[in-house]
Formats: structure tokens, C-alpha cells, sequence
């Protein structure tokens, strides 16, 4: 099995449904001839050719807006924003206009596309390269919203998400673009969208994490075996929206303890989702707090970008946090 | 462009000197204008209802039917309409059911949008007429798209939508415009110019000479109609999607029309505007202009034209008095169709709602 | 028939409107959408037509006064033929009414984390009885453990106690043992709980007509052997009853053999006596292992071997019985069987109140193994078993 990176995986699953759906398109800024900033387009110009890979003007609303004519007139289009950090323009297009598309028109016409775009900070990016957006779509009814944090979800995500019957936003943490390799299999391959992966399985602790945070998550728990005698389930949710409220919850009534790690600021991120559906549905199991562990409420500065971040040294501490409470 | 906007009927239902009609047979002449009749009679219907608070809302499109149904009517049944909201008579035309109408303007569990939208927000797949949003713009970029797309996959099918002369000062106006101009789409852009966008009038939304004029920025064909015109919106419209369906790019039509009503039933037009205006655009209100010129030729006489009245009174009345009875949908509806399934954070809300409910109505027997 | 029109909301989240001027008067008649008043809101004026065809007979407000939304604007004595009922308000809402709180919680304010609530809820402890072992006050697990193991030996709870009781018994030997016993499984087995009734007259008919035929005066025959003849039946058609969860191996045992426990009241506490093999033994028989048994246990000589390898127990208090329980497993077996008084009691049979012997069965079974939908089909086999128990006459030698 070849070994590629998230980049390779994701024009791996483009390709592959490509050669069998031909209502596939993919248009954004620079997707074509250079095959996308990240190169995640790379070659796919040269082997669908214009009529299936095509540059557009720069516009977001303008991608967004023609994808969603595209998908109502039957086809697949998967759009490419460059940065996430640039989706705002297209904004409406996504949240007024594909989301509600199927519910407003009583299920006459429906806008199954993929909006892929790539998130999160660890590029040296500042404030306009690194943002993690996600909580407004997860906030959206109507769409789903998607992040791997190695290769073959990566590629089994993404054709799950070609395939789905609804908008999906499928955020690509570019820190582990390339960083994350791993086997990833040459054909087709599904991951279900809406399930979580547990990635390491401890008694004291659950964590709950996605995207690249996922790999300083694996780190920060490591360390906490050997130094703290702390065992961490992991839990990976691939998908953010519908998420996997199973998993989180048999690992919680397990450990009791959770801490919830994710790079998008704290107010309103995400983490505060889960922790107030803990509250609800697992309430007598908990023996500490939930704990967040996140970035801050602060536009995402470039200098202190790892202070910003979630590193292993916080996420251990918080460890420490929830064990000794 | 030509200096004076294309007009072949004039307000007096006189056809212009060197002017041609086009050539439409009689018995769609009278569809037309049957049409154009009940979407006047039905506006003014609707809006006493809103009145008597029988329904919520009310959007209608009274002085402007000849620029929505000559450019509907200039259409093949399969081209696509994206609409901004005042085109019910793009819908009457194709056939779209009183009823259904009606259901959708009650919001009962006969609309096929399970009341979900307010009222005139309507939807249809199988007319090919685009779900409506209240954003105002947000259509046009998909009409770009389907003409795209229909290119793309080699098709002939054409995309119009329509747009006030405000949604030209939107971001996804001048997105869609780009977009086709560059990808030559098989795209109309029809903007109503009726004057006004709620009270704002059209001078202040640009400083161009017009709407048309716009089209010369982004490399397209931009063209004036008498929008109170039908048989020159018609013309236009046609030229403009024949062009399209050949593959030499999109057109941005100016149809110069007028709202004769309020911007919705929650406006009052006199707060912002001159009843002078209003007085010299009923002149050239387009159902009176297209009467005459039906009266004139012999198409229609005065004794077919009050019996074609009390049809429609007759039809409007029936179609109303059978939906304003149905209940409306079952609460369960309004968790459906938000993805392709259920997933379980919607049925467990839908299930508490229930619970809710439920405890509530035994509540209320004992 | 009067229609009282009342106002509208004419747009989108108007309260009030000002009257500017009424277009009709009391006593006119108007036709539908015949304007009758001009209204003034804060977004617009506007006419407001009539929905009927009718007369005014009652006409609200005067030019330059507020009406507000919802308020009557005018009564129309409607002309004959028209359907109001169809005339329904877009805005109408079906805001639902909740029923009476039933309970309201009278709870101490006591510092602990949900899952130690939990726990305490579970082993029956009140939290407000436990003192803190820490700095800022919070009871932990520890605390819950420690109070638990220590019964009354902690001093500080000593204390606590003491007030207002004259008389302390120690908690130890059997008692103790006993109430480990059962603390264990009621942490660890599932508790589920069903009960049901039958018809024991026939048993009771059954049993008399043993009890006084010819040689039989001097018989203690109780119902007991009867129903653990009959529950036997029933584990077989239901082997889960039988059985019990091996955790550490992840299997569940299902038993080939019936012992079945016998839970019997002593001077120290319960103590459960196992009978052996009862699938192939006789009633009888049964019968007088139970009374050697219970006998030993009074006498304080049971063998430790009669109380062991139990795989299902059932508990009976006599003529105590109560209508219903709650019976704690005898870990590791996954399922009790109470049986309760018999009694006569109003029933109906073919329409009929008839007076009946009815009983009541409540089965407590460990849900990690065994579903209600199980515990409750097993009682469903029994209880036929039991309302004919015609099967039985040969046991007893007729």
C-alpha cells in the first residue's frame, strides 16, 4: 500500500471518483493549470481536462453561487476556497443559500457539493492563513461539516463526502498537510460520515479532539502515561457535524473525565457544544469538570501562534487539572 | 445599445412607427394576457387578505407582469427561472396550480414547502423555477451556474433570473455577471428595474448611466426594454436565449418597469415617494396597455374580456376557499428535509418537542 | 351570526395601529374586502377591508385612537351562506401548557461531583450524613468508600448519629456480611424489576385437597416446593434466568443444573439455602429438604456447602408477602423471584367480580444479561403453570 500525505490522499479520493462520475467539476482560485496552492489539485487539470477543472475569478461567493446553480442542475461540483480564512464573502452562499436549499424548497432541490478548504494555524500564517471557522458551519443546519487528521481518513472522508446528498464543508488542516503520512489504499474507500474513530484507548480520561490537533493530542498523552500515570481514551470525531455523541459518551461513562482539545477559540467553539451535551446526557458519570483546551478569544496572532495553539504542555496540565480535582 | 430602451407597444397599446409584433399566434396572446389578468386580480386579492390577517405576508407585482411574463413566455417550458420573489406570473404561465398557490400562501400541509417559507417564497422543480431566498441577490450566481453547467455538459438548456434594480449593488450580482462573462454561460440576467428598492430609489443604488451599461464592463451584451412592455420584453428575452443556447454568452437585460404597490404588505410607498410619479406610470400600466392592443386587433372584445373576469374571480375564489381550510403540517414535518436524513440531534429535538406538546395537551383535557 | 374582527398584525411585528378614520358606520352593510377603517401603524397606513359580507353592529375606537392588535375592531352580524369557520388567523400559535411540577427537591446543599451523587444515590447513603475528608469541603468517592466500609466506627459519624437514638446495634458477622453481599450486587448486577399477577386458586385448591387426603394429615406441605417445581419449568424454557456473567472473561454462564436458593429469615438476618438438583427431584422430596434446612439454619447448623451454587433464589415472606418488592439479586445469579401473599381478592371473569386467590410474582433480573422482555415472558410461562396446575397431581401422587 502506498504511503502518501493528506495532500496526496485528498487528489487521490478527487481522482478516483472523477473517473467514475463524470458530474464531478472542481472550480476555485487557481485549481486548474496550478493545481492549487497546497497542490492538492495537481495533475487533475491534465487528465479530466477544462471542461472538468477549471480556474475561476476571484470570487468566493462566485464559486460558491455558480456550484450551487451547478449541484441543483444534477452535478458534483467541489469547489476549492484557498484559505478558509477567505470563505467569509461566500458566507451567505453557504449558510442561506446551499444549506437551506433541500428544507426551504421541501426537498424539490437539494445542493449536494463539496466546499473543500484548507484550516488552522501552524503555517506562520497570521491572523488571514490560520483560522478554524468551523463552529459557524457546525452552527448551520443544514450542512455537514467535515476534518480528518491523518491520510486515509483524509481520502475516505472526502469520497464519503463526494458522495453525500448534502453540502458538506471539509476543512483540511494544512499544519498536516504533508506532516501526517501513512498508508492509504490506491482505489475507493469509504469512512461513514458521523462516526468517530477511538484512536487510543486509557481508563482515566476521555479526550475529545479533531484535525491537527489530533497528532498534539497522541503527544500530550504519551508523555501523560510515563510521567503522570495518566490513560487517555482518544477520541478523533472525523466528522463535526452530525458528530458522534456514541462515542463520546460510552468513553465517558467509563472515565468520567473529559477534556475537549480543538485549535478554533473557546467562546461558542465548538468544545462548548460537547461539554453542554455531556452536561445533558452524562451528567451523574462525571467526576470533574469538562475542561477546554483551545485557542483563545483573541484574533489569531501570528508571533504567539504557539501560544495560541493547544500544545502538549496545556493539554497536559489539563490532564493533571481533571485527575486531581 | 441603442439610445432609446426597445418598446413595440406604446402606452396606448398603439403599435410603435416601424415597429413589428412578434409573431405569437392568438391563443397565446390571450394566455398571456389571461395570465398578466390573474396575476393583477390575485395580488389585489392577497393583499386584502393580508389585511383581514388571513395570511402573514404578501409580496406582489402589480405594473410589473409584462416584464415576468414576456420574459417566461420568451422561454422553452425546460430553460431555467431564478426568481426574486414578485414572479408568481412566471409560475401562472407555466401552469403552476391556483391551489398550490394558495396552500403555499397559508403554509398548510398541502404546500409542498410544508410551510416552511413565507408567504410568495415558492419553489418548483419540475416547472424549473429556483427556490426563493430574501436575500436579495443571492439567485443570480446560480442562474450562472445552471448556465454553466448546461454548457458544460452540452445541453441547451438556458438559466434566466430575475433581480431588482437594487440586487445590482450586490456582491453576488457582479460575481454571477463576472463569472458568466468569463465562462460565456448560457445565462440571462433580467433586472426589473421598477425605480425602487423598498424606499430607495434606483438613481441611488449606481452612478451609471443605467443598469444595461453595466453589462459593457464585463464584457457582455447590456440592453434597455419598456419593461411595461410585453411583446419588447418578449423580443429581447428571446434574442437573448437564443444567443445563449448558440453558445455566444449571456445578456444583461434593463426592463424599465414600475411597483405600483408598496415594496411588500409591511410598506407604505406614500412615506417615500410622490403620488405624481405613481399617477404617471399608471399610464403605462402594461394590463391596460396589452388590453387595449388586444381590444384593438380583434383578439379579445369587452363581453370575452368581463367573462375572462369572472373566471378568474370565480377560480381565485374556489382555489382560496378549498385551502384555507387545510390544516396545517404536522409539527414533525418541521425537523424533515433539513439533511437527506434524520441524524440524531434533530430526532431527539423532535422528540422533545413532542413530549412537550403531548404533556401540554393532557394537561389542557384534565 | 356575529363575527367580531378583531385587528391584525398588517406587518411583520406591528402591536398597535391609530385609528385615522372609520370608512363605514354602525349599521351599515358592507361587502367582503369593502374597506372599512384606515389604520395608522408605525410602518404604514393602510386599509383594513372586511372579511364578510354582513352589517356593522359594533364599531371600537374612535378617529385618532390606539387599537391595539388583537383587540375587536368591529362586530359584523353576518349575511346568511357564508363559512366563517374558515376565516383562521395566519398567526394563530399552539403554545402548550405544562402540567403541575410533581416534585419539588428538598436537597441539602452538599459539595460533589454528579458521579459522586450518583454512587451515593445508589448505595441508599444521604450525602448530608458524610463529613468531608477535604480542605475545601467536597465529598469525594473516598469519602463515600470509607463511610461505607466503616459503618458507624467513624467517630466523627458516631457523633452525628447519636443524637436522638437510645439504642445502637453493631454492624458485623452475618448482618454485615449480608449487607456487603447485597451492596455488591446491587453496585455490579443491573437491578430491573417486574412484577405481575396470577391466579393461585387452583394451586390453593390443589394443595388443600393434598393436605387432606387420606394419610397426608401430618404434611407441612407449603406452597414452596409447588413454585419451585413450577419456576424450574420456566428456567428451562428460559436459560438465561440461569445463568450468570462471567466479567473478567467476558462470557455468559449459562447453567445446565437447578439449584435454587431459598431465601429464609434467621434471628441474624437472611440467609439462602440451596436445594439442589430440584429439576430431578420430587415435590415432596423438596419439601423435606426444606424443612431439614431451615431448621439447621435456625439452629444455627447450616453447612456452608447448603449455601453455596446457588443458581437462582426465590424469596418469600409469608404471610408478610406484601403485593409487590424490589428483591435484591443473590449475586452472581442474575435473577430473583419474590413470591407474595396469597389473598383473596375482586377479580373479573367473564364480566363477572368474581373472589379469587391471587398472588403476585415480582422478578428482579440483571439487565447486563437478561432483557425485561425476558424476566417478563419467563413470569409468562410460569404463571399458566401455576393457574393449571393439573401437571402437578402427579408429584403429589394423585
Amino acid at each position: 500500500m502506498p504511503i502518501m500525505n493528506i495532500i496526496q490522499a485528498v487528489n487521490s479520493a478527487l481522482r478516483v471518483e472523477m473517473e467514475h462520475d463524470d458530474s464531478i467539476v472542481i472550480l476555485g482560485e487557481d485549481v486548474a493549470q496550478f493545481g492549487g496552492v497546497f497542490r492538492a489539485t495537481q495533475g487533475l487539470l491534465e487528465e479530466f481536462g477544462p471542461s472538468r477543472v477549471f480556474d475561476t475569478p476571484l470570487s468566493e461567493n462566485g464559486i460558491v453561487g455558480s456550484a450551487i446553480g451547478m449541484a441543483m442542475y444534477g452535478m458534483r461540483p467541489i469547489p476549492e476556497i484557498q484559505f478558509v480564512d477567505f470563505i467569509y464573502p461566500a458566507f451567505d452562499q453557504i449558510v442561506n443559500e446551499a444549506a437551506k436549499m433541500r428544507y426551504r424548497s421541501g426537498g424539490q432541490f437539494t445542493c449536494p457539493m463539496v466546499i473543500r478548504t484548507p484550516c488552522g494555524g501552524g503555517i506562520k500564517g497570521g491572523h488571514y492563513h490560520s483560522q478554524s471557522p468551523e463552529s459557524y458551519f457546525i452552527h448551520t443546519a443544514g450542512l455537514k461539516v467535515v476534518m480528518p487528521s491523518n491520510p486515509y481518513d483524509a481520502k475516505g472522508l472526502l469520497i464519503a463526502s463526494i458522495r453525500d446528498e448534502n453540502p458538506v464543508i471539509f476543512l483540511e488542516p494544512k499544519k498536516i498537510y504533508r506532516a501526517a503520512r501513512g498508508d492509504v489504499p490506491e482505489g475507493e474507500y469509504t469512512i461513514e460520515l458521523g462516526k468517530a474513530t477511538k484512536i487510543r484507548e486509557g481508563k482515566d480520561v476521555t479526550i475529545v479532539t479533531y484535525g491537527a490537533a489530533v497528532h498534539d493530542v497522541l503527544e500530550a498523552a504519551d508523555e501523560a502515561i510515563d510521567e503522570d500515570q495518566i490513560e487517555s481514551t482518544i477520541i478523533d470525531l472525523r466528522t463535526l457535524s452530525p458528530y458522534d455523541i456514541h462515542s463520546i459518551l460510552d468513553s465517558v461513562m467509563t472515565t468520567g473525565r473529559v477534556i475537549i482539545v480543538h485549535e478554533a477559540p473557546k467562546t461558542c467553539g465548538f468544545g462548548a457544544e460537547i461539554s453542554a451535551t455531556l452536561n445533558e446526557k452524562a451528567l451523574l458519570y462525571l467526576k470533574a469538570p469538562i475542561l477546554r483546551v483551545t485557542g483563545f478569544d483573541t484574533p489569531f496572532p501570528y508571533i504567539f501562534e504557539q501560544e495560541y495553539l493547544p500544545n502538549t504542555t496545556r493539554i497536559r496540565k489539563a490532564l493533571r487539572d481533571v485527575m486531581d480535582f | 445599445m441603442p439610445e432609446e430602451p426597445v418598446c413595440i407597444l406604446l402606452p396606448d397599446g398603439k403599435v410603435r412607427k416601424g415597429n413589428k409584433v412578434p409573431d405569437i399566434g392568438s391563443e397565446d396572446l390571450l394566455r398571456i394576457y389571461r395570465v398578466m389578468l390573474l396575476n393583477r386580480r390575485l395580488d389585489e386579492r392577497m393583499i386584502k387578505l393580508q389585511r383581514q390577517g388571513r395570511i402573514g405576508f404578501y409580496v406582489g407585482s402589480v405594473g410589473e407582469e409584462a416584464s415576468i411574463i414576456g420574459a417566461t413566455f420568451a422561454l422553452e417550458e425546460t430553460d431555467w427561472i431564478f426568481p426574486c420573489y414578485r414572479e408568481v406570473g412566471s409560475l401562472l404561465l407555466r401552469g403552476f396550480p391556483l391551489f398550490e398557490l394558495c396552500c403555499q400562501l397559508f403554509g398548510n400541509s398541502q404546500d409542498s414547502l410544508q410551510g416552511r417559507q413565507m408567504p410568495n417564497h415558492y419553489a418548483s422543480s419540475k416547472l424549473r423555477f429556483g427556490s426563493i431566498s430574501s436575500t436579495v441577490g443571492s439567485q443570480i450566481p446560480h442562474a450562472t451556474g445552471v448556465g454553466l453547467a448546461s454548457k458544460l455538459r452540452g445541453m441547451e438548456d438556458v438559466a434566466l433570473t430575475f433581480f431588482g434594480d437594487g440586487a445590482t449593488s450586490t456582491g453576488d450580482f457582479h460575481a454571477a455577471v463576472n463569472f458568466a462573462g468569463v465562462y460565456k454561460a448560457q445565462t440571462i440576467f433580467m433586472c426589473r428595474n421598477n425605480q425602487w428598492a423598498i424606499s430607495v430609489p434606483s438613481k441611488a443604488q449606481t452612478a451609471s448611466e443605467s443598469m444595461a451599461v453595466k453589462a459593457k464592463a464585463y464584457g457582455i451584451d447590456g440592453v434597455q426594454v419598456d419593461g411595461n412592455d410585453v411583446f419588447a420584453v418578449y423580443e429581447v428575452t428571446k434574442m437573448a436565449a437564443e444567443k445563449a443556447r448558440q453558445g455566444n454568452g449571456p445578456t444583461l437585460i434593463e426592463a424599465i418597469t414600475y411597483r405600483l404597490g408598496g415594496h411588500t404588505t409591511s410598506d407604505d410607498p406614500r412615506l417615500y415617494r410622490d403620488d405624481v410619479e405613481v399617477e404617471r406610470w399608471e399610464k403605462k400600466d402594461p394590463l391596460l396597455r396589452f388590453r387595449s392592443y388586444l381590444l384593438d386587433t380583434g383578439h379579445l372584445n369587452g363581453e370575452a374580456d368581463t367573462t375572462l373576469e369572472k373566471e378568474i374571480k370565480e377560480e381565485l375564489k374556489s382555489a382560496l376557499d378549498k385551502a384555507e381550510k387545510i390544516d396545517p403540517p404536522t409539527i414533525d414535518t418541521m425537523f424533515e428535509d433539513v439533511l437527506d436524513d434524520t441524524s440524531w440531534h434533530l430526532e431527539e429535538q423532535r422528540k422533545e418537542l413532542g413530549r412537550v406538546l403531548k404533556a401540554g395537551n393532557s394537561q389542557q383535557k384534565t | 351570526m356575529a363575527y367580531e374582527f378583531k385587528l391584525p398584525d398588517i406587518g411583520e411585528g406591528i402591536v398597535e395601529g391609530e385609528i385615522v378614520k372609520w370608512l363605514v358606520q354602525e349599521g351599515d352593510h358592507v361587502d367582503e374586502d369593502q374597506p372599512i377603517v384606515e389604520i395608522l401603524t408605525d410602518k404604514a397606513t393602510v386599509e383594513i377591508p372586511s372579511p364578510l359580507h354582513g352589517i356593522i353592529t359594533e364599531r371600537n375606537g374612535q378617529d385618532g385612537e390606539i387599537i391595539e392588535v388583537g383587540a375587536t375592531l368591529v362586530v359584523i352580524e353576518e349575511d346568511p351562506g357564508q363559512d366563517k369557520n374558515q376565516l383562521k388567523s395566519s398567526h394563530s400559535s399552539t403554545r402548550a401548557t405544562l402540567p403541575d411540577r410533581k416534585k419539588k427537591s428538598t436537597r441539602e446543599s452538599v459539595l460533589a461531583t454528579p458521579a459522586v451523587r450518583r454512587l451515593a444515590n445508589e448505595l441508599g447513603i444521604d450525602l448530608s450524613q458524610i463529613e468531608s475528608s477535604n480542605a475545601d469541603g467536597r465529598l469525594t468517592e473516598e469519602d463515600l468508600m470509607r463511610y461505607q466500609e466503616s459503618g458507624d466506627l467513624d467517630p466523627r459519624q458516631t457523633d452525628k448519629f447519636s443524637h436522638g437514638i437510645t439504642e445502637t446495634t453493631p454492624y458485623r458477622g452475618i448482618r454485615k456480611k449480608i449487607g456487603d453481599h447485597l451492596s455488591l450486587s446491587q453496585q455490579t448486577a443491573v437491578h430491573f424489576t417486574y412484577v405481575e399477577e396470577v391466579d393461585a386458586t387452583e394451586l390453593v385448591l390443589l394443595r388443600q385437597q393434598f393436605l387432606s387426603s387420606k394419610g397426608n394429615e401430618d404434611n407441612r406441605l407449603t406452597y414452596l416446593p409447588l413454585l419451585i417445581k413450577t419456576v424450574v419449568q420456566g428456567l428451562k424454557e428460559h436459560p438465561l434466568m440461569n445463568s450468570s456473567l462471567d466479567e473478567e472473561n467476558g462470557v455468559i454462564q449459562l447453567k445446565n443444573y437447578y439449584n435454587i436458593g431459598i431465601a429464609t429469615h434467621t434471628s441474624d438476618g437472611l440467609m439462602v439455602n440451596v436445594i439442589r438438583d430440584v429439576d430431578k427431584k420430587g415435590v415432596l422430596e423438596i419439601s423435606k429438604e426444606i424443612t431439614e434446612l431451615t431448621q439447621a439454619t435456625i439452629t444455627g447448623n447450616t453447612k456452608l456447602e447448603n449455601l453455596q451454587d446457588g443458581t437462582f433464589t426465590i424469596t418469600s415472606l409469608g404471610t408478610l408477602g406484601g403485593i409487590a418488592a424490589t428483591p435484591i439479586i443473590n449475586y452472581p445469579e442474575v435473577a430473583v423471584l419474590a413470591v407474595h401473599r396469597i389473598s383473596e381478592r375482586p377479580v373479573v371473569r367473564d364480566g363477572q367480580v368474581v373472589i379469587r386467590h391471587m398472588m403476585n410474582l415480582s422478578i428482579t433480573s440483571d439487565h447486563r444479561v437478561v432483557d425485561g422482555t425476558v424476566a417478563a415472558q419467563f413470569i409468562h410461562h410460569i404463571i399458566p403453570l401455576i393457574e393449571d396446575p393439573s401437571w402437578l397431581k402427579s408429584e403429589l401422587g394423585n
